[in-house]
């Protein structure tokens, strides 16, 4: 089965999902602002999930990213609140977002640096050097923080994991894009009914995107980041050399390598790759909260790899797709926060959503397997 | 002609097992009496492995059409352990052993009580092992033991079980000579046991030495059987067995062979591989391939062949899967240009192509497209940013091209490779290889699992590409393939090269065992 029609059954579901929520909520889960929160919320898994899809795909696995999230959110929030960015302003206060981030997203990337570097060159196998730095990283973080939480963090710098690009930018942004792809998609070779259905497509997404978040504030900061990197991610997963070598080394490690892969210098980059996101959603998540939490970030691997398997990429390795995540990502915040809404015990939603993960991949399973059998 | 008294040992009637997109067996019959030896012969791909695996359980019933008779009664296996309790057993071709466990072990893993008393049990197959005389302790790791008393291991375990039919998948390929001795006379001394023997080999010479019988399969089909007691001379029945094999006389699969040019495309000297425990397997090796010219490897399993290729190639480079430990020396020119030898990626970019043996292994990423598969090589060869968007316009229709011109059957680039047939899937690794326009290539085993049809389309374009000027290396273990398609036969034993047997245009009947000592001695 091709990812194509995998996604459009995704699609189908979150849309069926959505409406049966709205209907459960009496209209709240439809509500702008709680769409638009609902995005925010999956931004941070979003972006996680894509760096994932490749590190699955290359048949790896990242368990250190929900800590690595969390050290980096310190780091991010120690130059905030340590070094007093957080009362600034003008100039200073600029300063202090770019020293913030950028150290947060530096230091996601050593880490991610290191784990690749002991898988490739001393072969320790991903799930171990990464469940090391699950807990190295976590304690780091405690250190660092003295266990207590930093904050608050300066206006600006919130601005990054709270604010939102003004409605008229954002209305602006929606049509634009529209507008491309209802060109690209006129010039592709389609048979009319595809274009026909690729164009209801692109309006009524578009369409609800403009409603959804012209009606509210606008884009938040996090969606577009999270809509950059997640375009960015599919784009060279499908239409570059690094793509293809990417699928290449999850599909057969040995034939990559004879056909002259750069096996070793791929997973370097992949792992790097994959620490500087977590290192940008550490920033993202201290600038959401207004602060830094030590114990934040908790279980965040597990839920991107649930977005990745969700989205049809196989923990084998070799076969995937960044939009399939991305559809998973949303997939489990719309779960979340459906379940929050219609106030669900907590204790019940952990139950409920391990429920739905395991009988979404399991379904997938079967069909693909339905599908080879065919075949 | 079946005894009407006595019931065959073993029957298999009509089995039809088919494949996604091809029918392996085709209304197979093989019946196997008590106390004799039937050999199973065939191409690579003709679908003797498959009966053996309907035979051993590895296909359960219902995954095939067709019955199984033993002792006259009909029997169905759902997995290996009712064949072995029908007392059948297999003697794997790459031995289905565990290193680290023990003789002993191996003897009874099948048979445990819950807990484990383990000193009688050592003493108890102390004793079978010394009234089977094979040499064997039942303390020894197997780990430890030579490929010839892995082999006597299995077989110990057959007997072990008392099982009354013991299929053997080219037994002899990895042994030596003394070892191959032996094992005739352990074979000898089962058949009077009044054991059945089914014994799969591509070597004439061991069919004459040992069967009784010969089934040959070809394209999934029962296509001649040979009664060994109507004394037939062996001058008069070997044309016979290959042209059943083959399914034609093997001189028109071949194509006529061109003339190679004086011009060098790659000079070796020197070249040697050494393992992470210091052996060495390929010592000092010095050779060169010339444009437009079939260079044959031929040797027996382990004798250095691959890893010669392997070793040229970068497949032991420290950053490859294998890790850093192997050590890989020599002086390599490709087309008069000093060669440093390192990562695959280097050898593309130089010019050279390797085929390897195991297409599933290292040849394909089988679960992706025909188009996937066929342009990776050719992408990692391009140099610059690998975040340079592809061509998918020019990617789709070089695809295209090479479809159309080896004739892969298929029904879009974008389909699944898996879902080809071994002889479509090996003409894409072909064409991934060709798409890098190398000067010379290299061929592990380019035959293996193939159909007669490709097979023969494969003899083809090894032809053609040496008659356009570029360098061939072929590695094969079927002698009839490297005597018809090379210029020069290189045999090697032991990581050495141990004889050169040119083959312009003319060459003697004794060619095959000129080669075959110079291999094994």
């Amino acid at each position: 089965m091709n990812h194509d029609s995998r996604n459009f059954r995704g699609l189908l579901l979150l849309a069926t999902l959505g409406v049966l929520l709205h209907f459960l909520t009496q209209g709240t889960f439809t509500e702008a602002r709680n769409l638009t929160n609902l995005t925010r919320q999956v931004a941070i898994n979003g972006i996680l999930a894509m760096g994932m899809t490749y590190v699955i795909l290359i048949g790896g696995i990242d368990l250190s990213v929900g800590s690595v999230v969390a050290l980096c959110g310190i780091t991010a929030g120690m130059i905030q609140v340590k070094l007093g960015f957080a009362d600034a302003v003008g100039a200073q206060a600029w300063l202090g977002v770019f020293l913030a981030l950028g150290v947060s997203i530096a230091t996601g990337l050593l880490i991610g640096l290191f784990n690749g570097w002991m898988i490739t060159r001393y072969r320790i196998a991903p799930f171990i050097i990464t469940l090391g730095m699950m807990v190295i990283a976590r304690g780091a973080a405690l250190i660092l923080s003295d266990g207590a939480a930093l904050s608050p963090t300066g206006d600006l710098f919130n601005e990054l994991g709270q604010g939102y690009l003004p409605v008229i930018a954002t209305l602006a942004v929606c049509g634009v894009l529209m507008a491309l792809q209802i060109v690209r998609s006129l010039r592709r070779p389609l048979q009319a009914k595809q274009k026909a259905l690729s164009l209801t497509g692109i309006l009524l997404g578009g369409g609800a995107a403009a409603y959804v978040f012209g009606n509210y504030n606008g884009f938040p900061y996090p969606v577009i980041l999270f809509g950059v990197l997640a375009v960015l991610g599919g784009w060279i997963l499908s239409r570059t050399r690094a793509g293809r070598f990417t699928l290449a080394l999850g599909g057969n490690p040995e034939a990559a390598w004879l056909a002259g892969v750069p096996i070793r210098a791929l997973t370097l980059g992949i792992y790097t790759a994959m620490g500087a996101l977590a290192g940008l959603c550490g920033a993202i998540l201290t600038a959401r909260l207004n602060g830094a939490l030590p114990t934040a970030g908790e279980l965040f691997e597990l839920d991107a790899v649930a977005a990745v398997v969700i989205g049809g990429t196989s923990l084998q390795g070799g076969s995937g797709s960044v939009s399939g995540s991305v559809l998973g990502a949303f997939l489990i915040g719309t779960l979340n926060n459906g379940m929050s809404l219609m106030a669900i015990p907590e204790f019940y939603q952990k139950v409920i959503k391990g429920v739905i993960i395991v009988l979404a991949v399991w379904l997938d399973t079967r069909q693909k397997g339905q599908a080879a059998a065919k075949a | 002609m079946t005894d009407s008294l006595q019931p065959d040992l073993l029957r298999m009637r009509a089995i039809i097992k088919d494949f996604p997109g091809t029918r392996a067996l085709d209304g197979v019959d093989l019946e196997l009496r008590a106390g004799e030896v039937l050999a199973l012969m065939g191409e690579n791909g003709a679908g003797k492995s498959t009966l053996m695996k309907i035979l051993s359980g590895v296909w359960p019933s219902g995954s095939f059409a067709g019955e199984i008779l033993r002792d006259g009664k009909p029997v169905s296996f759902e997995d290996t352990r009712n064949a072995h309790r029908a007392g059948i057993a297999m003697i794997h071709q790459e031995l289905a052993l565990f290193p680290e466990l023990t003789v002993a072990e191996h003897l009874v893993l099948d048979q445990l009580p819950a807990v484990i008393d383990w000193d009688p049990i050592y003493r108890e197959c102390q004793t079978f092992l010394d009234r089977l005389d094979f040499g064997l302790r039942a303390d020894q790791v197997v780990k430890t033991l030579s490929i010839g008393s892995r082999q006597l291991v299995e077989i110990a375990r057959a007997l072990y079980r008392n099982a009354a039919i013991i299929v053997f998948d080219e037994p002899t390929s990895a042994l030596s000579e003394k070892e191959v001795l032996k094992l005739y006379s352990i074979i000898r001394k089962l058949k009077s046991e009044g054991r059945g023997i089914l014994y799969i080999t591509h070597r004439m010479d061991e069919v004459f030495e040992l069967a009784d019988r010969v089934l040959v399969l070809r394209d999934g089909k029962s296509v001649a059987a040979f009664d060994r007691t109507e004394r037939m001379e062996r001058k008069e029945l070997e044309p016979r067995l290959v042209a059943a094999m083959v399914g034609r006389e093997i001189k028109d699969v071949f194509p006529l062979k061109n003339e190679p040019s004086k011009e060098t495309v790659l000079h070796v000297q020197g070249l040697s591989l050494t393992r992470p425990n210091g052996r060495k397997r390929v010592h000092e090796i010095d050779f060169e391939v010339h444009a437009g010219e079939v260079l044959g490897f031929a040797g027996l399993l382990g004798s250095g062949r691959s890893e010669i290729l392997e070793s040229l190639f970068g497949y032991y480079h420290a950053d490859g899967p294998k890790g850093s430990g192997f050590k890989v020396e020599g002086r390599v020119k490709v087309a008069g240009r000093e060669f440093k030898i390192g990562r695959p990626v280097d050898s593309l970019r130089a010019g050279m192509a390797f085929l390897s043996e195991d297409r599933k292994g290292s040849g394909l990423m089988l679960g992706q497209s025909i188009l996937a598969n066929l342009s990776l090589a050719r992408l990692s060869k391009q140099e610059g940013s690998s975040l340079v968007p592809l061509r998918a316009q020019d990617e789709s229709e070089r695809s295209r091209r090479w479809i159309t011109d080896l004739r892969v059957r298929c029904t879009d680039p974008k389909q699944p490779i898996g879902h080809l047939s071994g002889g479509n899937q090996q003409k894409v690794v072909l064409a991934k290889w060709l798409e890098t326009e190398p000067k010379v290539i290299f061929l592990d085993e380019p035959t293996r699992g193939v159909d007669i049809g490709a097979k023969a389309e494969i003899y083809q374009w090894i032809q053609k590409l040496a008659s356009q000027g570029m360098g061939v290396v072929l590695v094969s273990s079927e002698l009839p393939e490297l005597i018809g398609l090379a210029h020069r036969i290189l045999v090697l034993r032991e990581g050495r090269i141990s004889a050169e047997i040119p083959l312009k245009k003319e060459w003697g009947a004794d060619i095959q065992e000129r080669i075959l000592e110079a291999a094994s001695l």
